[in-house]
């Protein structure tokens, strides 16, 4: 009996308490935000102000296309899993790197980038190929129009690489520059690239690969890793030229530009994945993957505003391509 | 079955004073905007979409433009400041407003000037009000001291750099022999961009009322040393004051602060008022 008293009051007081949460303020039937002496500001008013504001009107795309993507390409496990394995490398690199500091490392990186905590970050990433997903949907079903679009703006090639390793490459040793003229000799025999970058090549990226670096595009980035001159050789070959000897990050490069067909290319990119360049290189894409949905707007304003927005961006697409035509 | 109760308390508590969505409603709320491919997207999700993204920030900026237009009622004054304005940001677009106001996703120049700057003059005037009216206070709660400095490596150095500075024009001409390690740092407040070790000491400058070189040689975080010249120590310069004042940002959120205060300002949103006091703990009582 006792117990059952305890209960009622306590359930008693869920409800007394809920009545802290605060009661809706009216004027003319139409609820008020937040006041001042004399003023109201009416949540209709606010509503208008920050609808019509620039900022709003930009916001009101970014809205719908977040709804369109989180309706069409929910989260599937798959991504969550990926989120997670992304999540616990990057947790086991900044374990090995800062140790007992690594917590405190990665929180500190994390608000950096605007991150509350490690949740908001496996949060963003699941968007993120809930993203790729909505672009990939509109890649696979224009993927011809797509190729074209990207083999004439970025000029896409097949690059194979060779590394001679130096340690401070304006000075090399004499066993560094040993090398390096023996791999200078052998691209002058008839031993193919591939081989000579299997038995050669100090890169760990490609080594294994025969060299290849895959298809490189003008959006692709060496820079950071092998150099700048390696990047700007990388897109001045052509097919089936052989670069000289190129002094990057970590040593010198030799480069071979192993294909530029567009056929072979186009098959080559036919499955789309997550790591297409497809995805990436035309920032205008949203647009037109936005246009392919079927939306009906029961407010004249709004429609307006996304058309606007997205006719603006496509326009500027356009420019862009007929700049570099 | 005394931890059932306690926990039903407690989660009583905590539903009765805490809000994770906002109660405030737009009239016909669920009518919706956009349907189709999935999604139906009516005024109440948009309403909350601005609300979450920059309903806090615009509450407050439309209240204080509210109260400016109460306490701030010299016209010329506003238009002089708004005339001032045009003519610097039409020099961000070659002199064409019109453009710079299109770059920045307004219609017209016009829409640009009623939208944005108005307010924005309108708030910085009644800051500036509040700043000119309470001076006094504010120079003592913020350690304004306008100097002049010299950094050297070495506490020797310092020490005869302050032997030598017998007046202003000596320290001047050992500015000079300095030259990048030498400058005129104005006015500053303790919110300015300093040494720790210098703002430390900005409350001991602040109360020296002649004047001239800082006795002591201040030892900086870098293990450099500081030597000070403070000038207008009287405060006669209070136009070069204010508009060190209105540059400070906590300075900023007191003046909009009290004036919200003076006007009573109230929200009806649990949720809103959160996320204002997020923003200031000045804004609301």
């Amino acid at each position: 009996m006792k117990q059952k008293k305890l209960i009622g009051f306590a359930l008693a007081s869920i409800l007394l308490l809920s009545g802290c949460s605060r009661q809706t303020v009216q004027q003319d039937g139409k609820d008020v935000v937040a006041s001042i002496d004399d003023v109201n500001l009416l949540a209709d008013d606010l509503y208008q102000d920050l609808s019509e504001s620039t900022q709003g009107k930009q916001a009101l795309f970014s809205y719908v296309l977040d709804q369109l993507i989180r309706a069409n390409f929910p989260a599937t496990d798959d991504m969550k899993e990926n989120a997670d394995e992304l999540v616990e490398n990057i947790q086991a690199n900044y374990e090995s790197q800062y140790g007992d500091s690594a917590e405190e490392e990665l929180q500190s990186a994390l608000e950096q980038s605007g991150m509350e905590n490690i949740e908001a970050y496996r949060d963003s990433l699941i968007q993120s190929l809930q993203y790729a997903e909505f672009l990939k949907t509109y890649i696979k079903d224009h993927f011809d129009e797509v190729f074209d679009d990207y083999y004439t703006q970025t000029s896409p090639r097949m690059i194979s690489i060779i590394k001679v390793s130096m340690s401070d490459p304006e000075n090399p040793t004499d066993e560094e520059n040993e090398k390096l003229e023996e791999v200078q000799s052998l691209l002058d025999t008839n031993k193919s690239f591939d081989d000579i970058a299997y038995d050669y090549s100090d890169d760990d990226n490609t080594k294994s690969a025969k060299g290849s670096l895959g298809i490189v595009d003008s959006q692709t980035d060496l820079s950071s890793t092998y150099g700048s001159e390696v990047q700007t050789a990388a897109l001045a070959l052509k097919n089936g030229e052989v670069s000289k000897a190129i002094q990057g990050t970590d040593g010198c490069y030799f480069l071979k530009c192993t294909n530029t067909d567009k056929e072979t290319i186009k098959k080559e990119l036919e499955n789309v994945d997550v790591d297409s360049p497809l995805l990436t290189y035309d920032d205008y894409m949203v647009y037109l993957a936005f246009n392919t949905y079927e939306l009906q707007y029961n407010d004249d304003t709004i429609k307006e505003t996304i058309q606007n927005i997205v006719d603006e961006n496509l326009d500027i697409r356009n420019d862009l391509r007929k700049e570099n035509s | 079955m005394k931890k059932l109760v306690l926990l039903l308390l407690c989660g009583g508590l905590l539903y009765g004073c805490s809000s994770s969505t906002y109660s405030v409603k737009v009239s016909d709320s669920d009518q919706s905007l956009i349907s189709g491919s999935e999604i139906n997207i009516t005024n109440k999700d948009y309403f909350e979409y601005l609300l979450q993204n920059y309903g806090a920030q615009e509450i407050v900026s439309s209240l204080l433009t509210s109260i400016a237009d109460k306490e701030i009622t010299d016209q010329d004054k506003i238009d002089e400041l708004v005339q001032e304005r045009e003519d610097q940001y039409a020099e961000y677009a070659d002199g064409d407003l019109e453009q710079y106001a299109i770059n920045l996703g307004y219609e017209s120049k016009d829409d640009y000037i009623n939208n944005a700057l108005i307010p924005e003059v309108k708030q910085e005037l009644l800051r500036q009000k509040y700043i000119t009216e309470n001076l006094d206070t504010l120079m003592e709660d913020y350690e304004v001291c306008t100097m002049k400095k010299i950094v050297v490596k070495k506490e020797s150095e310092a020490l005869k750099i302050i032997e030598a500075s017998t007046d202003e024009e000596a320290f001047d001409k050992q500015m000079e022999d300095y030259g990048s390690d030498a400058e005129d740092a104005g006015v500053v407040t303790k919110n300015s961009s300093l040494d720790d070790n210098l703002k430390d000491k900005l409350s001991d400058l602040n109360q020296v009322t002649e004047d001239g070189v800082y006795s002591q040689a201040i030892k900086l975080s870098d293990d450099n040393y500081a030597v000070i010249y403070l000038y207008d120590t009287a405060h006669k310069n209070t136009d070069n004051i204010i508009s060190a004042l209105e540059s400070d940002g906590e300075v900023q959120e007191e003046a909009e602060g009290a004036y919200l205060k003076k006007y009573h300002f109230a929200v009806y949103d649990d949720l809103l008022e959160s996320e204002i006091k997020d923003i200031s703990d000045n804004y609301l009582e």
